[in-house]
């Protein structure tokens, strides 16, 4: 059985930016809540929509695929809603992280902050990246020109720190 | 899902203009086959919608809110305020997690 992962809206569509969602289906189950499933799909409810992102036609693929698991948190603590905004796909992701102990993919920093404050198992899709060369599923070609495809999203700060942890595993 | 479209209520605000942009309101709305207070309206709205980006960008890029509150701040769907974030080449806040500890989750959540 394969581990199951929850997804927030940041993370999947750079997953899917990164044309990298098949494999990581290969590692895990993918978890959505309600809430992020909206955020992802929110075009659909466009009047006038010019064209429909691809991570969002990949995303319907998948779901009709049962390939996608809706799956909503019991309970949201008041601990969570106090430094998580209210009525976010984040919110749901963490506190049903928090339930089942499952890993919370998110790219985004102050929700991440929280995850690390508390325990909770959490990811970026940087992260994912390294995990994937380490183990060899990928090569630093490949990482190398999946970060180019995301890296008006990375901090320049954070880019170095990345590339630094790249060079220091070739070794 | 269902569509949703939501119908907001209009109140009435009085301005006085220059006589020249009064004439130029005028007929850049004859041109756009407008009637004169929508053209105003638009003009309005868009300065508001450039002024709430702006801001939810500035509250984003100081570590302030995050991306849900940035949206919500500038009257965005989520995505639609990642793509403003991308294009004005504002990096996400994604340093706050040390990769070693996301590296440490995945292989725990692996078993690995």
């Amino acid at each position: 059985m394969k581990a199951k992962a929850i997804l927030d809206t940041s993370f999947w569509i750079h997953l899917v930016k990164i044309n990298l969602e098949n494999r990581f289906l290969e590692l895990y189950d993918i978890i959505v809540p309600t809430k992020v499933e909206e955020e992802i799909l929110f075009c659909n409810t466009f009047k006038f929509m010019i064209y429909k992102p691809q991570d969002v036609r990949v995303y319907e693929r998948l779901k009709q695929e049962n390939k996608i698991t809706i799956i909503n948190p019991k309970d949201i603590s008041k601990q969570l809603t106090n430094q998580i905004s209210k009525n976010s796909g984040e919110l749901f992701a963490i506190a049903l992280a928090t339930e089942r102990n499952w890993i919370v993919f998110i790219d985004n920093g102050r929700p991440q902050k929280y995850c690390v404050e508390n325990n909770i198992l959490t990811s970026t899709i940087c992260d994912l990246l390294i995990y994937l060369k380490e183990e060899k599923i990928l090569t630093i070609k490949e990482i190398e020109q999946k970060i180019e495809l995301i890296k008006d999203s990375l901090s320049d700060k954070y880019l170095k720190q990345i590339k630094e942890y790249l060079k220091k595993e070739k070794i | 899902m269902t569509k949703k479209y939501k119908i907001e209520k209009l109140s009435v605000k009085t301005l006085r203009l220059k006589d020249s942009s009064a004439n130029l309101i005028y007929n850049i709305a004859k041109e756009k086959n407008v009637t004169e207070s929508e053209y105003i309206r638009s003009l309005i709205e868009k300065d508001i919608g450039e002024y709430r980006l702006k801001k939810a960008i500035e509250e984003y890029k100081n570590n302030k809110i995050n991306i849900s509150e940035g949206a919500e701040m500038a009257n965005l769907s989520y995505r639609e305020f990642l793509e403003k974030l991308e294009d004005n080449k504002v990096p996400l806040n994604m340093d706050t997690l040390p990769i070693e500890y996301g590296l440490k989750s995945i292989r725990k959540s692996l078993k690995k």
